[in-house]
């Protein structure tokens, strides 16, 4: 299929289209009146290593996670676009311990299979300074998971979080460049901490079909939160997750509706969390 | 398009089908057992001026047999038993020596060989068990046995029991006895100045105690209390104390070890663990022995991360 659009456009469309994150959405751009953007995608962590309360590194069993998620946006007007994240299918898989010398079983191994926490939204443009774009967003975390899982593999954290952010978005046009920042307070109960989450991203486009983003991330938990909290010190929905994460995208344009996005994510300044390169391949569509 | 389509539904389908792979754990491997030497000779006395050629073979550290080695030999009281350098022994005059097998790097063996008139004397004594294990409390009963040169056995002779430390093990004219406090100790039959081999005692008390330590690996917080003995019942109780407090986890279970922080192969599992905070019981299986195992481990089971142990004093 062959496209031609005029640059300034094209790039505006290019921002709405790549920059839509689930997870640590640094978007200050709502999308248009109508206007609808989706992604298919896979999230691939498999991790020999957990960052430990202390921040350092220890040996764990090796753990594979594998999210499969759908992103939608859909602009209510210019200014109000909501937006929904349902990882439909999370499997997680957790190795067999064996003896080197002894050959003893020390743990089965597990895995599950399940839907997992979702996330449903709203920006609001707040403000457009020329190439700027202020937006406020409301999350809602939705505990469609399973916490109670014998082994620690929660599909979910069984509380019902809230996020108030503020993005700021900046496209440098006729520069094909933009950037992105996002502050959050992450309302967490149920015992958990509450949140400081913030990202930044900056996005490049080489050609018509190419867009390039370096995302980086993270989240600072106030540790507010009651210690024996489910999920614990060593859970993956564990209380006082703390991380800087960061890492490539690059999206390439098929035609002008789909397209395909892949990422790798990596994390430092990590507490709480597994400790391994994430993986991200999805299939974008929008109208 | 068609094709990338495909390519993206395969991959994408691969997620649904990953698979739970097999990690394998380093495990600490058990103290090879020293070298040692074994005198096979069985004889316990000998005649006057009568000869005894000693055997010995070597239990190597990777646990084969050795008969061809050549140790060195003593005796405990030359004037009653002499030794040559190849283990020939000579009855000098009666009485009891210790003869000595020895060589530089293996655990050396003894054996209390008799000297004898005749053949009719008293020439050994046998006491029954030659090991015990008991507890602070208890009470065992000892038997001795008097034999002549021919391995007759001498009845109606009157014993003298001795033990080596009375502070663990009292013991009486009748052979009974007594666990007084925790440790290790030798009873010995005597009678007419003919002494028994040694027997072990070991004395245990009902109760060991510890407190949790963190896993210097890593981050994760234990610490408090723990005590574990046997209840009015003769079941064997894992207590922790009221002060007992550590992370909490995914599937944080309790166990029995023979290392600190480490989940050796012989370990028992007791169960996950009841709270991450205070005074909490968990049942020892019945098989399982008051001195079998020397640490408390609390472990993060399904992710292999030890969080903290105790060492049972």
């Amino acid at each position: 299929m062959q496209f031609n659009p005029d640059k300034k456009k094209f790039f505006v469309i290019i921002v709405l289209f790549f920059l839509l994150n689930a997870q640590l959405s640094a978007v200050g751009w709502p999308q248009k009146k109508g206007r609808a953007w989706f992604k298919l995608s896979t999230q691939i962590t498999v991790a020999d290593e957990f960052y430990e309360p202390g921040g350092h590194k220890v040996p764990i069993t090796t753990l594979g996670d594998y999210t499969t998620s759908l992103y939608g946006e859909y602009g209510i007007t210019d200014g109000l676009t909501v937006f929904a994240y349902i990882p439909f299918f999370k499997r997680i898989t957790l190795n067999r311990l064996e003896g080197e010398t002894s050959g003893m079983e020390f743990f089965p191994g597990d895995e599950v299979n399940g839907f997992a926490d979702s996330d449903v939204g709203l920006r609001y443009r707040l403000a457009g300074l020329g190439a700027t774009v202020i937006s406020g967003t409301f999350l809602l975390g939705l505990p469609l998971g399973n916490d109670n899982q014998k082994n620690g593999l929660y599909t979910g954290d069984g509380e019902m979080n809230r996020m108030l952010a503020l993005e700021v978005g900046h496209s440098f046009h006729p520069a094909a460049m933009f950037a992105t920042l996002t502050l959050g307070f992450n309302n967490r109960v149920n015992g958990y901490s509450d949140e400081i989450r913030y990202g930044f991203e900056l996005g490049y486009s080489p050609g018509a079909r190419w867009l390039l983003i370096f995302r980086a991330g993270g989240i600072e938990p106030l540790r507010n939160g009651v210690d024996e909290t489910k999920g614990g010190s060593g859970g993956l929905f564990a209380n006082n997750q703390q991380y800087l994460s960061f890492g490539p995208e690059i999206n390439y344009r098929i035609t002008e509706q789909v397209g395909i996005s892949l990422s790798a994510t990596s994390a430092t300044h990590a507490e709480n969390v597994v400790s391994a390169v994430s993986y991200g391949v999805g299939v974008f569509y929008s109208y | 398009m068609k094709q990338k389509t495909l390519l993206l539904t395969a991959g994408l389908a691969l997620i649904f089908v990953s698979c739970v792979g097999t990690d394998f754990i380093n495990e600490p491997s058990p103290d090879a057992d020293p070298a040692k030497l074994r005198i096979v000779t069985t004889v316990t006395a000998i005649r006057v001026d009568s000869m005894l050629q000693f055997r010995v073979e070597a239990v190597e550290a990777d646990g084969n047999i050795n008969t061809g080695i050549m140790p060195l030999w003593r005796s405990s009281d030359s004037s009653i038993v002499g030794i040559t350098p190849g283990g020939l022994a000579t009855g000098l005059q009666s009485g009891q020596a210790w003869v000595h097998a020895y060589l530089p790097g293996y655990t050396g063996d003894s054996l209390l060989l008799g000297v004898v008139e005749n053949e009719t004397v008293l020439a050994s004594i046998m006491i029954s068990p030659q090991s015990a294990v008991i507890r602070t409390g208890d009470s065992l009963q000892f038997n001795a046995t008097a034999f002549d040169l021919s391995g007759n056995v001498i009845d109606s002779v009157q014993f003298n029991w001795s033990g080596s430390n009375g502070m663990i093990v009292s013991i009486d004219s009748s052979g009974l006895a007594f666990g007084k406090s925790g440790g290790m100790a030798e009873i010995v039959a005597a009678a007419q100045g003919v002494f028994s081999l040694p027997a072990q005692i070991e004395v245990r008390d009902s109760v060991r105690t510890g407190s949790f330590e963190s896993n210097p690996a890593n981050r994760y917080a234990v610490s408090g209390s723990v005590q574990l003995g046997y209840d009015q019942n003769g079941d064997l109780l894992l207590k922790f104390g009221s002060d007992f407090k550590t992370d909490n986890g995914p599937g944080v279970y309790i166990y029995l070890t023979t290392a600190p922080h480490s989940l050796t192969p012989d370990h028992i599992e007791l169960g996950p663990i009841l709270s991450v905070n205070g005074a909490q019981t968990y049942t020892v299986p019945a098989a399982v022995g008051l001195f079998q195992y020397d640490y408390v481990l609390v472990h993060c089971k399904p992710f292999n991360v030890p969080f903290g142990s105790a060492r049972l004093e």
